[in-house]
Formats: structure tokens, sequence, C-alpha cells
């Protein structure tokens, strides 16, 4: 298969796509040493790649992944037909990965949880939660005023804005109040503890932009490579006689606790 | 009077023949301009009262109509009106629809689902390993504590219970004891691995679940 022979293909400036995962809630466990380690579930549902996008075509390399179901009835005529162009089931979520060309994946193809590998660092993107409208406080962190000493009806605000005549305005991107969260993030570095292939399910250390059911674009860690002797390139390729038990990475062998 | 008429109508549309006459429906008083013309093309069918099937509003394919009946009716399902519904809706899948969907639930219906399966399973784990005592509010326990902080030391700490908060694997409870003059209270997760025994000492008979009262009360109601 094509993809057998792109395996082991990765070179040093290679980057493979990502995967989008629903964010199911945090948990936590107890590491081997005792320690409370605050977890999040991940659940990667269904994710098939839905358009391939080229140098040629589309002027750069990325695969547009599709995760999740939907009725025909959902969905609009266009996009049933891009759909049915791939030959994928209906998706509820489209996203797009930028990929080098080497990690390029044939149309259809199903990514899993094995894409990953527990112990690797990921980075997690994801729209956060939305907080309405927030004051400075808040959104940017002012320390406000003192709560009495005669402070009047301003003990929240955010006080001077600027100079007097010179400037004589008020900055472009002054700090104020506004609209906070319901924004696009990445949190970066996340460690990958566990992998469940026959649930779909990835356990993440920390937490991820968004609320439950937030679909989470899971990519490979920016400023941590993954070591691709280990991690599969371009992805995980399925065969008949898996293993689908659960993959868990060792917390290390010093005793954080122990060590003075 | 109204009401039985309108029960009237309904027998009469389930078990009636080609012969009823739309005359016996009229009824004085009731005005439905839908009513009479629509009843006309379903009493066509032949009508058998055990196999009426309530269907909502179809559009009637065979015979050229084209009225749109708006209200439910007992419609039979012989084969040859099975084969007419049927048969239109099998071709335009195969021509226009893509692969169909499978069937699937909501999706925060599945995510609640697997949170809910992964603390079951982390209940039965936690079980096989230790048994945990039931512990309410009101016992007296005494708890071998192993602290990581302090080099491993196992502590033996003892003390009355005055909550549980439920939460799966993330159960907790406290404890409250006066240590030499000053009330101390400790929280402590039920299934952590830190906590190698829990012994039940003695049961008070407290009427609340959560005992936070006796922070108010004389030292000696929290000494044990």
């Amino acid at each position: 298969m094509a993809m057998a022979e792109a395996v082991a293909r990765a070179g040093k400036e290679s980057f493979r796509t990502g995967v989008i995962a629903v964010k199911c809630g945090m948990t936590a466990i107890w590491d081997k040493w005792g320690a409370r380690v605050p977890m999040t579930v991940l659940w990667v549902n269904d994710n098939h790649v839905v358009q391939v996008k080229t140098e040629e075509t589309d002027g750069h390399f990325a695969l547009q992944i599709g995760a999740g179901q939907r009725k025909p009835k959902q969905l609009t005529k266009p996009e049933l037909g891009h759909f049915r162009a791939a030959g994928v089931p209906l998706k509820q979520h489209l996203a797009e990965f930028p990929v080098t060309e080497d990690a390029l994946l044939p149309l259809g193809t199903e990514l899993s949880v094995r894409h990953f590998r527990p112990g690797q660092y990921v980075d997690i993107a994801g729209i956060t939660t939305g907080k309405g409208f927030q004051g400075g406080m808040k959104r940017w962190g002012f320390a406000g005023m003192p709560a009495s000493h005669g402070a009047s009806l301003s003990h929240r605000s955010l006080g001077s804005t600027g100079g007097r005549q010179d400037p004589g305005k008020v900055f472009k991107g002054k700090k104020m109040a506004g609209h906070m969260g319901a924004v696009r993030r990445t949190v970066k570095n996340v460690w990958i503890y566990k992998i469940e292939p026959e649930r779909d399910l990835i356990w993440v250390r920390g937490q991820v932009p968004g609320h439950k059911g937030n679909f989470v674009y899971i990519r490979d860690a920016f400023y941590k490579k993954p070591d691709f002797s280990v991690v599969p390139f371009p992805t995980y390729a399925p065969d008949e006689d898996d293993d689908l038990s659960a993959l868990v990475a060792d917390f290390g062998e010093v005793d954080p606790f122990l060590e003075e | 009077m109204a009401s039985s008429c309108i029960r009237q109508m309904a027998t009469l549309s389930l078990s009636s023949r080609v012969t009823a006459a739309p005359k016996a429906l009229k009824v004085v008083g009731l005005s439905s301009p839908s009513l009479t013309p629509a009843v006309k093309p379903f009493l066509k069918q032949s009508c058998d009262p055990l196999n009426a099937s309530f269907q909502a509003a179809l559009p009637l394919k065979a015979g050229g109509r084209d009225k749109f009946i708006v209200f439910a009716q007992a419609v039979t399902t012989t084969p040859e009106t099975e084969a007419e519904a049927d048969a239109p809706t099998v071709t335009e899948a195969s021509e226009d629809a893509p692969v169909a969907a499978p069937k699937s639930k909501k999706l925060m219906k599945n995510v609640k689902h697997i949170m809910q399966s992964l603390q079951e399973d982390a209940l039965k784990a936690a079980n096989e390993v230790k048994v945990i005592p039931d512990i309410r509010p009101g016992d007296v326990i005494q708890l071998r504590v192993e602290v990581p902080e302090n080099k491993r030391r196992v502590s033996l700490l003892r003390g009355i219970v005055i909550s549980r908060h439920n939460a799966g694997i993330n159960t907790t409870f406290r404890i409250r004891r006066v240590i030499a003059g000053v009330g101390v209270e400790m929280v402590f997760p039920l299934y952590s691995p830190n906590i190698k025994e829990i012994k039940v000492v003695d049961k008070r008979k407290v009427r609340r679940a959560k005992l936070f009262y006796l922070r108010d009360k004389i030292a000696r109601m929290s000494s044990c």
C-alpha cells in the first residue's frame, strides 16, 4: 500500500497531520509516586481525510480532516457533494492541517488515536469558553483601585488611558473592557499520558481550551518535535491483528518527593 | 357534543368501509373545511382495524392524487400501498445521496457516556486493589496515611467524619479533630493510594449529612 511505503520517509523538517478530537471532560489520576495528576479526556471521533490540498491545485500542502457524524438532511447539497467526492461518510466538523509534502495522505484515510504515542508532546488548539463582556480586571489582569480610603465609584475601573496634550489621543490597542473568550487558542507542549484504541480516547495531562463537547485540534508539538522512529509517520497504518489494549506512558524513575 | 362527534369520526375512520357514507361524518357546528374533501380519498383504501398503523401526513403517490392531507389518519399497510410508498425513496437514495451515515447519538450524549464509563472503570479497578469501608458522617475513623512530602512516613490520624462528597473516583471526606486545643480539619480522597488503611472506630448518631455545626460547638464535641 502507498501508505506502507510512505512510512519512515520522514526528514528533519517533516510535519505530520493533526487530528480532530472532542473534549469529553476532566478527571484526575494518581501517578505511581502518589501525586495527583489532572487529566483531560479527548475522544477522536471517526477522523477521515476529506480533501488533499497540494501546491499545484491550492498553493500549499494541507489535509482537510473531517470528524464526527451527520445525517444527510442536516447538510446542504454543496456539502453533501463535497463528502461524496471524497467517498467518506458525512462529517460534522472539518478542519485543515498544513503538512509537508512527504506527510500527505490519500483521500479517505482513517486517522486513529494511534497516530500519537504516549509520552509525546502535542499542541492542542480549540475555541475557548466564552466569558462575554468583561472588565479590565478579569480580561487583562488590571489591579483595580482601593476598596476604601476615599476611592469614589471606581474600584474596578481602568484608571488612566494615556497622557495629556501629548500625545493627545488614546493609542490603538489600549487594553480596555470588552468581549472575552470564544477565540481560538493553543495550549502548547501538552503531555500525552494514555491512548485507548478500543474506545478512541487520548488522555492528556492538564487543561485544554473550551468546554465539554468542544472540537479541539491536536498536532505534534512545535517546540518539542516527536521522534519519527517511534511515532508513526505519516500516520498509523492499521493491521488486522492489532493489539487494541491501552498504551500508557511512564511517569519516570525518579521519585519527585524524595529528591532533596 | 363536539368531542363525542370527534370520537365517532375516529372510530368510523378506523373501521369504515368504502360504503361508509361521508354523510355520517357531517356534523353540525364543526367547521373544518379540510375534513370532508380529505376523508374521501382515504376511504377508498380497504380498512383493516387490526393492522391500522397511524402515520403522519403522507403525500399519496399513486393514482395521480396530489392532495396533501394535513391531519393524521389511520392508514392501512396493504402490500400495494407499501410498495408505492417505498419505491420512490429507494431510487432517490441510490442516485443522489452520498454514503449513508450510520445511526449515531447526539455528541454530548456520547461524551457524557464516555466520562461515566471511565468513572465506573476507575472505581472497579480501585475496589479490586483495596477494600474501602463505607464511611458516613458521624463515624469516628482512624487512618494510616503515607505522606509523600514527609519522606513517606506513615502517620496515624484520627477524627470524626464531618462530610462526604461523592464524585466517583474523586470522592472525598473530611475529618475533624481537636489536637492540642486547636480544631484541625483534614480532607482526603477516599480512593487515594496514599491512604494505607481506614478503620471505623466508633459511630455517632447524627441527623445531618454535613456536620459543619461542630465548628461552632465546644471542643469536646469534636475530640475523639
